[in-house]
């Protein structure tokens, strides 16, 4: 996978609130009062996607509900696709 | 299905605690059942899952707070997938209000949360299928 096609990944993923989120994100969510929506925002509105090893990729340049960044680690999995942390 | 934590291949399915917070309030769900890596007890919820699940946390902390706040709109509005001014189309008011009741610069009147926790219950429970609306005559 290419990082243009795992952006494009990412991007349909957040556009269509397709994705899920691991024990650890969750924890943060409530941590930082990221919603659902925040996380699919900023997966569509991501600019760049860096490879971390494995299937993991670091998405970045989006924004969340409130246009603050908000960057988000993912993993590509056999059901899809996975925000581990942020 | 494996692990995206440790790879494991065990899963037991069981209940699992989801703490939300709503504004000055924290709401904990212990509805949601989902295999857990007998591993390193790492679980995934989905979007979908999460949905409900913010929805549900939103219903119990209007209804049960002493007082819906700012923050606890954003929360709810976030929630329904909606920008501030698409809320505002919903309830019949403009962006500027929810923008302003959103940031406590101006009181809610008392038919806001009511309004708000109509659109939360509406996606919560959707209307009955089977039951047709016709015009009467
Ligand atoms: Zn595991």
């Amino acid at each position: 996978m290419t990082s243009a096609e795992a952006l494009r990944e990412a991007a349909r993923a957040g556009r269509y609130r397709q994705f899920e989120l691991s024990s650890h994100a969750l924890q943060r969510m409530k941590q930082r009062n990221v919603t659902r929506r925040d996380i699919g925002l900023a997966l569509s509105s991501a600019t760049s996607a860096a490879h971390e090893g494995g299937n993991k990729w670091r998405i970045d340049g989006g924004t969340d509900d409130d246009g603050e960044p908000l960057g988000v680690v993912i993993v590509f999995t056999g059901r899809g696709l996975v925000v581990t942390v942020f | 299905m494996h692990c995206h934590e440790c790879n494991g291949d065990k899963f037991e399915r069981r209940n699992v605690e989801l703490t939300t917070r709503v504004g000055e309030h924290t709401v904990i769900d212990r509805s949601v059942v989902r295999p857990v890596c007998a591993k390193c007890g790492e679980f995934t919820v989905s979007a979908e899952t999460l949905e409900k699940v913010e929805l549900r946390a939103t219903l119990v902390a209007f209804t049960e707070a002493p007082r819906v706040t700012g923050a606890m709109l954003r929360f709810a509005r976030k929630t329904l997938d909606m920008t501030q001014a698409e809320l505002a189309e919903r309830i019949g008011t403009t962006f500027e209000s929810v923008s302003r009741w959103e940031r406590e610069e101006r009181q809610m009147e008392p038919w806001v949360p009511l309004a708000v926790l109509g659109l939360v219950r509406e996606k919560l429970m959707p209307p009955p299928t089977g039951v047709e609306l016709k015009k009467a005559g």
